[in-house]
């Protein structure tokens, strides 16, 4: 897996147009990604084409440090959702419920009712917890990314990630019984 | 992929993971598509060649453009190479400063401090390196290294006498001599009353002087210092009659009134030997005898007594001679007659000593003899051991005398007129150098055009007498 996206790295960065590889490869995490923490369809197209056009303006100068490409991808992405947050003043919390908004107009109408209960559940919960704390939850276990490629994204250590994640767990274990 | 595994957690990561899988998030393909071009497009764009300059194009080549200004150094090398004075096919001709000649005088001078300090050493003395370094180039006494052609050509230059020192012979020229080379010494009292009107062939400028070591200027581990004197038993003493003494003289035996044992040159068994032949020899058992019959022209003016070998000395009455050799020259008489010890060529060992014997002849002293060819005294003559030989002019010689002292000219006439031509009979000289040592010391060099140099040391007796102490033959190595 890293050795393909090491092969792939170095051909994008000898030939620009190797890049559509890597395009086509990370395009749809990226985008859930982006999804999930933006409620608006056009903000999260504009943050994706952002992310990808910023990708491809530097993937001369990335430098493989034995992640995988897509960590570079979210941190950028991670980025982007940050500095438009900051551009929307006080930034905007994405809430389960948008994305569920956004998530009821491809998924079938005629989804379990069940699920939907569990959902709503998982999602109050979500909403309760700080922005960085959700953010480690939903890289951790939506993006599924290990705490070393969390601390790349988020630019802290790994060790802090892994003493968030542990909290955050504990918050949510007891959001969730209560 | 990071998972929690701990229990604690496991009912909280199992309601994320299900609301993960519930959630359904649809991609636009539209915009996925439609994103993709534009990011093909802006790459087309990027991939576009740009304008290459012409700099640019020239980088390919900058490794052959590096050579280009090597290339002109190394013309401009070959040119300024090919400009220079320098002909390689030719040998180059290095210029040399040519010292500048030291007086004569000074350089005695020197060579006077030299001896008076007893400095044996006979090596390049200090005068002779202080020329070579102050004139840059490096001059050392001829006789040492030079040939003896190349030191007859050097020494034709009379301003070239910084090359010559008055420094002992090089011991490798005299090594091969030592055992031939011994003094003689001829010790001859004469009555200065039956020579009261010869001129003493004295060196007037000459002071008192006790003898000095003669050898402090000769290598001592060549020759002795000290005259050798023998008084081994003669095994063949010759006695030289009047009529043998005559050497020279035009005498009136008939007029020989007193009879004194005026001293014959005492010559003893171990004579000293010149190696080289061309010196005139007197050898063997006669010595004076053998060379008187073939001279005639010297001649003693108002001789009364004149012994077999007769000196001037003034104050005394009789003559008479002691036939023991002196064993030194401080034994010498005080006399003032001139002594002199010329070099004698001698058969080695085996020729027979000559006893100073006693020798009756009568000189009338009324009977005067003008000399034909000579205006050295008989009396000086005989003393000088020119008994045998006819004076000889001093245009004999094929080049000047040199001088290298406070010589006068009465002493200069001397030398040339009697001694020196004495010297150089029988020998092809180039050049003859004279110096003054020291008061008391004069050495002479002849240098023959065979390259030999014969030197001759002789003191100066208080009184003016010259004294061979010892000769020197060097050849050439």
């Amino acid at each position: 897996m890293l050795e393909q996206d090491q092969k792939l790295v170095q051909e994008a960065q000898q030939d620009p147009q190797q890049f559509a590889v890597l395009y086509d490869k990370y395009f749809d995490q990226i985008y859930r990604y982006v999804y999930r923490r933006v409620s608006d369809k056009d903000t999260v197209h504009d943050l994706v084409s952002q992310t990808f056009y910023d990708a491809l303006s530097h993937i001369k100068s990335f430098e493989w440090r034995g992640y995988p490409f897509s960590s570079w991808l979210y941190k950028i992405a991670h980025n982007n959702v940050l500095k438009w947050y900051r551009e929307q003043s006080k930034g905007q919390k994405v809430n389960l419920d948008d994305i569920n908004e956004i998530a009821d107009l491809t998924v079938d109408q005629n989804r379990d009712a069940v699920v939907k209960e569990k959902q709503a559940e998982v999602q109050k919960v979500l909403d309760q917890l700080d922005d960085e704390e959700r953010e480690i939850i939903r890289l951790k276990f939506f993006e599924e990314v290990s705490n070393i490629e969390i601390a790349e994204i988020m630019g802290l250590s790994a060790n802090h990630i892994g003493v968030k994640v542990y909290r955050t767990l504990k918050k949510v274990k007891q959001l969730l019984k209560s | 992929m990071a998972r929690p595994t701990g229990r604690y957690f496991a009912s909280v990561i199992s309601k994320i993971r299900d609301a993960k899988k519930k959630e359904q998030i649809v991609v636009d393909d539209g915009f996925k598509m439609q994103l993709r071009q534009n990011i093909m497009m802006k790459i087309n764009a990027q991939v576009q060649p740009p304008r290459v300059s012409w700099i640019e194009r020239l980088l390919p080549l900058k490794s052959y453009l590096a050579v280009v200004p090597a290339f002109a150094l190394v013309i401009v090398a070959v040119v300024g190479i090919s400009k220079l004075p320098i002909d390689f096919k030719s040998n180059t001709v290095v210029p040399v400063s040519v010292p500048q000649t030291k007086p004569v005088q000074n350089q005695t001078a020197n060579n006077q401090n030299v001896i008076a300090s007893n400095q044996q050493t006979p090596v390049l003395n200090n005068q002779t390196s202080n020329n070579a370094q102050t004139g840059g180039l490096k001059t050392f006494p001829g006789r040492y290294v030079l040939p003896g052609n190349r030191v007859a050509d050097v020494a034709t230059a009379p301003t070239s006498n910084s090359a010559y020192s008055n420094d002992a012979v090089s011991p490798q020229m005299l090594q091969a001599n030592v055992e031939n080379v011994q003094p003689v010494q001829n010790t001859v009292s004469n009555n200065p009353q039956n020579l009261q009107n010869n001129p003493q062939p004295q060196f007037p400028n000459v002071t008192p002087q006790p003898q000095q070591n003669v050898s402090a200027i000769i290598a001592d581990n060549v020759v002795s210092p000290q005259p050798q004197y023998t008084t081994e038993p003669s095994a063949a003493p010759v006695t030289p009659v009047a009529e043998n003494v005559q050497t020279g003289l035009q005498t009136n035996s008939q007029n020989n009134e007193t009879v004194t044992s005026a001293p014959a040159p005492s010559f003893t068994g171990s004579t000293p030997i010149v190696q080289d032949q061309q010196v005139p020899s007197v050898s063997g058992s006669s010595p004076l005898a053998s060379v008187a019959q073939t001279t005639s022209t010297p001649v003693v003016q108002n001789a009364q007594n004149v012994a077999s070998a007769p000196a001037i000395l003034p104050n005394s009455t009789n003559v008479t001679s002691t036939p023991t050799p002196s064993p030194s020259p401080a034994s010498v008489s005080p006399s003032t007659a001139m002594t002199m010890s010329a070099p004698v060529l001698v058969t080695p060992p085996s020729a027979p000593a000559v006893n100073p014997a006693p020798v009756v002849n009568k000189v009338n002293s009324n009977e005067i003899v003008k000399p034909k060819t000579t205006v050295l005294p008989q009396a000086a003559k005989q003393s000088l051991g020119l008994n045998d030989i006819a004076l000889l002019p001093a245009e004999h010689l094929h080049s000047n005398i040199i001088y290298s002292g406070n010589f006068s000219t009465d002493e200069k006439t001397i030398l040339e007129k009697n001694l020196i031509p004495h010297l150089a009979d029988g020998k092809d000289v180039d050049v003859v150098h004279v110096y003054q040592e020291s008061a008391s010391l004069i050495t002479i060099e002849m240098h023959e055009t065979n390259g030999q140099t014969i030197i001759y040391d002789y003191s100066v007796s208080p009184s003016g007498e010259l004294k061979l102490n010892q000769s020197i033959v060097a050849r050439p190595l």
